[in-house]
């Protein structure tokens, strides 16, 4: 490891702090731009919420009204509202700081099925999400209005972002294409290659872009995935392409050293030089990374928090939240817990402290 | 249990498999005796057809037949509804959706293995008791009691990825000659046809100096070795005139839409031809299915194009009038668990899964059993294979409580007789 490396990693040596407890498994969670409140997206149709104002991550009522999955949230970067997105392709928008959680505004039909990923414009008015209808849809976010929908590609969409001067939204496929189109015409713009991240085994197509990060300054991209092996298990090591977001070309990759690592869930620019991210592959596997960019391993490389499905990092910059599973999530069979019960997996959220 | 089948009566010799299809063609073009009931009721038993669909791995029965939408261990997909009231699948089938009045769907198997070596084996020879032997596959068991259809094509043919060749494994203890003859991504079988250089007398005479030299292995070996020798001889002998059947190019580019352009699709096109030219019973099975990781990602790639190709299966053979002939089953060797892993998976499930069958001898448009809310559990009656296995006999005409393996003199029942008929399913 080089001494600048050495010294990232004790100044990023994070520590558990809180370990909150949620009895089912979740998508991902987001801390709110004031800093007030963790959200989750779960796996039972809810939102769960903690108030993260304090240490304490006191439970606030849930959010309810979905179906399927939670599988999207986001926050308005400066309006009290949290927007959420299920797998029957509905989408709602609630006042998130109320005790009791009150919608706004929700449409049940916004897609037909699952809803993938809802971003937020940087400027508060629109709205992205994406689903398995294969189509992007912008909405106002005041009052969840249809802007415009884009319906010309024959893409599989699983990730969406705006650009960050909310100009353009950038959708990502199954097959590793990434797409940059325009927010108001919804012309194609340009198209960036991260078809590493996607392989067709046997009749499976595997793999994806999963996620999104731009720093801030907004010249670099980053794109989280896998580097699929196979199909079935899904096995191939975690990989990260990033790309100078002006030329559009690959600067560098950043790629796991086991096939069990599996996907990269989630990515974020901790700074402009430090990329942090979750991945989750074979059960018991997953890793917390913080990579500087032009390194090609991490400086930090946590396999401490199995399964990990989620990074969020609270607004003031000194708490993170990762999303993990339990251990021993899977086995064959009617595999019993000790209170002879066939319980459902959960996700610890693990709120670790950056050292100041 | 009267002993109704021997090896004597359902032994299909070499001649009978060359003479099937010109005597069962000359008979009923030349003498018209399809006119007289007896025979033609006995030619339909005669030419009943299994398609066997294997999907290896574990399809999910709660991403296909069983979804139990919006509970704990639903999954992010919804049911929909289908074209008989009352009975949802998951809405990555909406094609089969729309033929559920052609299917009999069993959401109540429960079977013993959790491991894929233990299970496929147990799951496709019907998990009979054990007698120290190892029992025939299903395509190898109505290889056998069945023997080849009067168009006198192999009996047991094997569509699947990768490599071909002729499987001796799947026969068990009825010997070698009752494997099933695998197309390799359905194509023929390399070398089948005979080499340019050969003139057909020289073949013929190669020929018969082998059947010489077969005559004089015989004298110092067990039969079912040189009769497993002549009868590939004879399979490809009857392949080399139907080379057609693989000529892709005579496939209609509309058919190849509505299978669908995939691996999966382009091997159900296959069996169906298979189908068409006669051949008793014929297996399709595609590899994948094994969704430990990512799941519903997979399911959402995989199922769609299983929906595509079988629900344009089940179009084509209703409308070739074949669906009242043809036993349609499709399977795989377990589910998968309710619950789902870090990996967002789901593991091996043989506790309380499902399957889905089509044709002759069922009824239509039926789910069979049932789950309980969350699907870990097979609320009534539990099914294991066995109970398939006499299902799948009795549709095909074949009374498994009177039929018997005659294993070398010992009698062997041909599913296990500790598993009760799902008599409901039964038209």
């Amino acid at each position: 490891m080089k001494e600048d490396s050495k010294e990232l990693a004790l100044k990023y040596k994070t520590k558990k702090i809180i370990d909150l407890a949620c009895p089912v498994q979740i998508c991902a969670a987001r801390f709110s731009p004031c800093g007030n409140v963790l959200a989750a997206a779960c796996f039972d149709g809810s939102v769960r919420r903690w108030d993260s104002s304090t240490d304490k991550f006191t439970e606030l009522t849930p959010i309810n009204g979905h179906n399927g999955w939670v599988q999207a949230i986001a926050f308005h970067p400066t309006n009290k509202v949290l927007y959420s997105a299920d797998s029957w392709g509905k989408l709602i928008a609630s006042s998130y700081l109320d005790k009791e959680s009150k919608p706004i505004w929700k449409n049940d039909k916004a897609h037909d099925g699952w809803i993938r990923k809802i971003c937020t414009s940087s400027d508060g008015k629109l709205l992205a999400t994406c689903g398995t209808d294969k189509l992007i849809k912008v909405w106002s976010a005041t009052d969840g209005a249809l802007v415009k929908d884009f319906k010309e590609f024959s893409w599989d969409p699983l990730s969406v972002a705006f650009t960050p001067d909310s100009k353009a939204i950038l959708v990502g496929d199954l097959q590793g294409k990434i797409a940059q189109i325009d927010a108001s015409t919804g012309k194609k713009l340009r198209e960036l290659d991260a078809s590493a991240m996607y392989k067709l085994d046997r009749l499976q197509d595997v793999g994806g872009v999963r996620c999104f990060a731009f720093d801030s300054k907004g010249e670099k991209l980053a794109c989280g995935g896998i580097s699929p092996n196979r199909g079935g298990f899904v096995q191939g090591p975690s990989l990260v392409i990033i790309f100078d977001w002006k030329s559009g070309k690959e600067i560098s990759r950043i790629q796991s050293g086991s096939e069990n690592d599996g996907y990269v869930y989630d990515l974020l620019f901790i700074t402009d030089s430090i990329l942090a991210g979750v991945s989750s592959g074979q059960p018991g596997n997953g890793k917390v990374f913080f990579n500087l960019m032009g390194e090609t391993q991490p400086f930090i490389n946590l396999a401490t928090m199995p399964n990990c499905h989620s990074f969020a990092l609270h607004p003031a910059g000194k708490k993170i939240a990762v999303v993990s599973t339990n251990a021993n999530s899977s086995g064959n069979g009617k595999v019993l817990d000790k209170n002879k019960d066939y319980a459902t997996n959960h996700s610890p959220i693990n709120i670790l402290e950056i050292p100041s | 249990m009267k002993n109704l089948c021997t090896p004597h009566d359902h032994l299909f010799s070499r001649r009978e498999w060359l003479g099937a299809s010109t005597v069962g063609a000359a008979s009923l073009g030349a003498s018209g005796m399809l006119a007289q009931p007896a025979f033609a009721e006995e030619l339909r038993k005669n030419d009943k057809q299994v398609l066997f669909i294997w999907l290896d791995g574990g399809m999910s029965q709660l991403e296909s037949w069983d979804p139990k939408p919006n509970t704990t261990f639903g999954g992010p997909f919804r049911a929909i509804p289908t074209k008989v009231p009352g009975i949802h699948i998951s809405e990555l089938l909406p094609k089969t959706a729309s033929h559920m009045d052609k299917l009999v769907l069993v959401r109540s198997l429960s079977t013993k293995d959790n491991s894929h070596s233990a299970g496929v084996d147990r799951i496709q020879r019907g998990d009979p008791k054990n007698r120290g032997v190892t029992y025939p596959y299903l395509g190898s068991a109505v290889s056998k009691l069945m023997g080849p259809c009067s168009s006198g094509m192999p009996p047991y043919v094997w569509i699947k990825p990768m490599s071909g060749g002729f499987i001796t494994k799947d026969a068990g203890f009825l010997g070698p000659k009752y494997g099933a003859i695998a197309f390799g991504d359905g194509k023929a079988p390399e070398n089948l046809l005979r080499p340019k250089s050969v003139s057909l007398d020289e073949d013929l005479a190669r020929n018969e100096l082998r059947e010489k030299l077969d005559k004089t292995y015989r004298l110092a070996r067990r039969k079912e070795s040189s009769e497993a020798s002549s009868t590939v001889f004879d399979m490809a002998s009857k392949l080399q005139k139907r080379i057609d059947l693989f000529d892709q190019s005579k496939i209609p580019s509309k058919d190849l839409e509505r299978y669908g352009s995939t691996e999966f699709g382009r091997h159900m096109l296959q069996a169906r031809r298979m189908l068409e030219a006669g051949v008793r019973f014929v297996k399709v099975t595609s590899y994948g299915w094994d969704t430990h990781g990512d799941n519903f990602n997979g399911h959402l790639s995989l199922v769609p194009k299983v929906d595509m190709a079988f629900s344009a299966m089940l179009e084509d053979l209703q409308q070739r009038g074949m669906l009242d002939n043809v036993l349609v089953i499709l399977m795989s060797e377990f589910g998968r668990t309710p619950r789902i892993n870090g990996h967002f998976g789901r593991d091996h499930w043989p506790e309380a899964w499902s399957l889905a069958m089509a044709g002759c001898g069922l009824k239509k448009g039926l789910a069979s059993g049932k789950t309980n809310k969350l699907g870990t559990a097979v609320e009534g009656d539990a099914h294991d294979i066995g109970s398939m296995f006499h299902v799948w006999f009795k549709a095909l005409d074949i009374d498994s409580s009177e039929t018997e393996y005659d294993n070398q003199g010992q009698p062997l029942p041909i599913a296990n007789e500790e598993c009760k008929i799902i008599s409901e399913v039964l038209a």
